[in-house]
C-alpha cells in the first residue's frame, strides 16, 4: 500500500480537493494490475506532477481522477464526495475539471475561438457570454490573435495553448495534464510550462500533470512517482529497473 | 457558436456526403409527393367530375368493382325517377376506346342520353354541342382535342368507326379534360350494348340533399324491384362516397401509399448508413467531446439534429423535385389523364413528415451508439 499526501500551504484540516483512497484498477480479469491500491491526496492549490515510464499506470491514474473511469475497488473522493456515487460524472468532468492531453485533441473542424466554447455547452453560459469568455481565455494563452483559425493551421504549441483555454472554459477547480510537453519541441513546451506556472501562481489553480521529463517535474511543487501500479514519494532508484 | 451552428459544421465538413443524402432523401419525398398527389388529385377529379354537374347519387350494378363492367337496364331510369326525393335521372354509359388508328388507347368515351341533363352540361368552347339530331357526332375534352391536334369538323375514328368532331369542351378537372362525350345510342351502337347504362347519375331535389336524406334515398333505390318482386340489384351511393370506394381510387391511392413506404424505407436506410459511417469516423471526436463532459442526450441531440437537418433539406429539395415533375408529367398526353398539375397539400406534410420521421429513426441507432462511446477508450482510439 502507497499513502501519499501532498499538500502545500494547506491547511491540515482542510477537506482535500481529492482522495484517492486504497483504489486499484485491473484489465483482464486481474491479468494486468495497472493500479494496485494506489492512495494519494491532493490539496487545493496544489501543482502535483506524477512520473512514471510508459505502462506503470500514468493514464490509468489520470483516467481515475478526471471521471474517465471508475476503479475496481476503492473509492476516489472530490471535495469529500466519492464519485462512484456521483450520478452525473459528465456535468462533474465538464464543470470542475480540466484536461489537457498530449496530442491536444482539438476538434479539427472547428476554430480555436469554437474549440474552446465546447465545455461550455454544458454550462449556464449564453451563446454570447461563451463567445467572450472564450475570448478572454485565448487572450490568457496569447492565442487571441489566431481565434478564428482552424487547428490544422496552427504550430503544435499553439494548439496545446488553445487546448489550455478549452480546460479553463468552466474555470475548472482541478486541470488534468497528460504528457503536455510530449508533442512539443522545447521551445513550445516552455511556453506552455510558463503558462501552468501562471495559472498556478496568479490563479491558483490545482494542476495533476503526468510526465516522463524531469525537468517537466521539476516545475511542479511536488513529484510523486509511479512504477508498476504502484505509487512512492521518492524516485526509483539509478539503474533499477520500475519492477 | 449556438448548438446548431456545431450541427452545421459537422455536416458542411463532408460536404460530398451530405449532398448525395440529401438528395437520396429528396428523391424519395418527391415520390412519396407525386404519388400521393396524383392519387389525391385523381380522387379530388372525380369527385369534381361528379360535383360539378350536380350529381348527388351514383346508381351502379351491385356487385360490380368498377364502372366499366357495371351494366344496367336503361329503362330503370323510369323506376329510379319514382323514387321520393329524387329530381333527375340520367343514364350514362362509359367505354375505354381507342382513337385514330389505334396510337391513343384507353380512352374514357362518355355516352349521354340525347337532350338530357348530362350532355347539356358541357361548355363548348370551340364548336358546338351534341344535338338530339346529331349521329355519329364527338364532343371533345380540351386536353384531348389538343393532343390529337382535332378542330370542329375534323373526322375521328373511333373504334374503327368514323365520327365527327362537333366541339371541344372546357373540362371541369384533370380527368374530364381527356374523355370524349358521345350520344348514347351511338355509343351503345358502337359498343353493340343495346339499352345499357353503365350507371345513372341521380339529383335529389333541393330540400333533400343532406347527407341523412341521400343516404336514405339510396337505400330506397337499393330496395327496388321488377313487378315480379325481383330487386333490381342496383348499388347506390353519395357521389364523395361512390368515388373515394371506387376501384381505381383505391388501387391508385394503396400504389401511392405503397410506393412511398418502400421510397421512404430507402431513405431510412441511406440515414442510417450516413449516420453510422459518420459516428464511425467520428469515435475520437465523439470521445473528446465525452471526455469534456458533455452529456450523452447532448451528443445524442446532435447526432440526431444532423440527421434532422439532412432530412429537411431533402423534403424541402423532395417537394420541388416533385412540383417539377408532376408538372412534367401533366404535360404528357398519356399521363394527363391522371395528373392534376398541382401538389397536395395532405400530400407535402405526409412527405415532409416521413422524410424528418425516417431520418431521425434512421439516425436513433447509431446516436445511441455514439452516445454510449467511452471517453477513455475513444481518446486512445487512432
Amino acid at each position: 500500500m502507497n499513502e501519499l499526501e501532498i499538500s502545500l500551504g494547506s491547511k491540515a484540516e482542510e477537506t482535500p480537493l481529492i482522495h484517492v483512497d486504497h483504489v486499484s484498477r485491473h484489465y483482464d480479469d486481474g491479468a494486468v494490475k495497472a493500479l494496485d491500491d494506489v492512495s494519494l491526496t491532493v490539496r487545493r492549490g496544489d501543482y502535483l506532477a506524477i512520473m512514471g515510464p510508459s505502462g506503470s499506470g500514468k493514464s490509468t491514474l489520470l483516467n481515475l481522477l478526471g471521471a474517465l473511469d471508475r476503479p475496481d475497488t476503492g473509492e476516489i473522493f472530490f471535495n469529500g464526495h466519492g464519485l462512484s456515487r456521483c450520478h452525473d460524472l459528465d456535468h462533474f468532468r465538464a464543470m470542475t475539471l480540466g484536461f489537457v492531453f498530449q496530442s491536444f485533441y482539438l476538434l479539427p473542424t472547428l476554430t480555436a475561438l469554437e474549440n474552446v466554447q465546447i465545455p461550455m455547452f454544458e454550462g449556464p453560459r449564453g451563446v454570447r457570454q461563451r463567445v467572450e469568455h472564450a475570448r478572454g481565455l485565448l487572450e490568457l494563452v496569447g492565442m487571441s490573435h489566431r481565434s478564428q483559425s482552424l487547428p490544422m493551421k496552427l504550430s503544435v504549441g499553439e494548439r496545446q495553448r488553445v487546448a489550455i483555454a478549452r480546460a479553463l472554459a468552466n474555470d475548472p477547480q482541478l486541470l488534468l495534464a497528460d504528457e503536455p510537453t510530449g508533442n512539443l519541441d522545447s521551445k513550445s513546451g516552455a511556453l506552455v510550462l510558463d503558462l501552468f506556472d501562471c495559472l498556478h501562481r496568479e490563479r491558483g489553480v490545482t494542476i495533476v500533470l503526468i510526465t516522463h521529463g524531469a525537468e517537466v517535474a521539476a516545475r511542479a511543487g511536488r513529484t510523486v512517482w509511479i512504477c508498476d501500479g504502484h505509487l512512492s514519494e521518492s524516485p526509483p532508484a539509478r539503474g533499477q529497473s520500475c519492477g | 457558436m449556438r448548438f446548431a451552428d456545431v450541427i452545421w459544421n459537422n455536416l458542411r465538413q463532408r460536404p460530398l456526403r451530405s449532398v448525395l443524402t440529401i438528395a437520396g432523401i429528396a428523391f424519395a419525398v418527391a415520390s412519396v409527393v407525386t404519388l400521393v398527389s396524383i392519387a389525391r388529385g385523381y380522387v379530388r377529379s372525380s369527385e369534381e367530375y361528379y360535383s360539378s354537374r350536380g350529381i348527388d347519387i351514383v346508381v351502379m350494378r351491385a356487385g360490380v368493382a368498377e364502372r366499366l363492367t357495371s351494366t344496367l337496364r336503361e329503362d330503370y331510369a323510369d323506376l329510379l325517377k319514382s323514387v321520393a326525393g329524387v329530381d333527375d335521372v340520367d343514364g350514362s354509359l362509359t367505354e375505354m376506346v381507342s382513337l385514330g388508328d389505334g396510337d391513343l388507347v384507353g380512352i374514357p368515351l362518355h355516352g349521354f342520353r340525347s337532350g338530357g341533363t348530362g350532355i347539356s352540361q358541357f361548355t363548348v368552347i370551340e364548336g358546338r354541342g351534341i344535338e338530339p339530331d346529331d349521329h355519329a357526332a364527338v364532343l371533345l375534352g380540351r386536353n384531348l382535342a389538343t393532343g390529337l391536334q382535332a378542330s370542329p369538323g375534323q373526322k375521328l375514328s373511333i373504334e374503327g368507326t368514323s365520327f365527327t368532331v362537333v366541339g371541344v369542351f372546357q373540362p371541369a378537372n384533370a380527368v374530364e379534360g381527356n374523355t370524349a362525350i358521345a350520344s348514347l345510342g351511338d355509343l351503345q351502337h358502337l359498343m353493340d350494348r343495346p339499352a345499357q347504362v353503365s350507371e345513372f347519375h341521380i339529383r335529389v331535389k333541393s330540400e333533400v340533399s343532406s347527407e341523412h336524406n341521400l343516404r336514405e334515398i339510396c337505400q330506397s333505390i337499393e330496395a327496388l324491384a321488377d313487378p315480379t318482386g325481383q330487386p333490381l340489384g342496383l348499388k347506390a351511393l353519395p357521389t364523395r362516397q361512390f368515388v373515394s370506394g371506387s376501384t381505381e381510387s383505391k388501387l391508385m391511392t394503396a400504389m401511392a401509399y405503397g410506393t412511398s413506404f418502400i421510397a421512404i424505407g430507402l431513405s431510412l436506410v441511406g440515414i442510417l448508413n450516413t449516420v453510422w459511417m459518420s459516428v464511425l469516423e467520428r469515435t475520437r471526436d465523439l470521445g473528446i467531446l465525452r471526455a469534456l463532459g458533455w452529456s450523452r442526450r447532448r451528443v445524442i441531440r446532435m447526432i440526431l439534429g444532423e440527421a434532422f437537418s439532412l432530412s429537411a433539406c431533402g423534403a424541402l429539395f423532395g417537394v420541388i423535385i416533385a412540383k417539377l415533375a408532376i408538372q412534367g408529367l401533366s404535360m404528357i398526353d398519356a399521363a394527363r389523364v391522371f395528373v392534376r398539375p398541382e401538389l397536395d397539400g395532405l400530400a407535402i406534410l405526409i412527405g415532409g413528415l416521413s422524410a424528418v420521421v425516417s431520418g431521425v429513426l434512421g439516425a436513433a441507432y447509431p446516436a445511441w451508439r455514439a452516445a454510449s462511446i467511452s471517453a477513455a477508450g475513444a481518446l486512445r482510439y487512432e
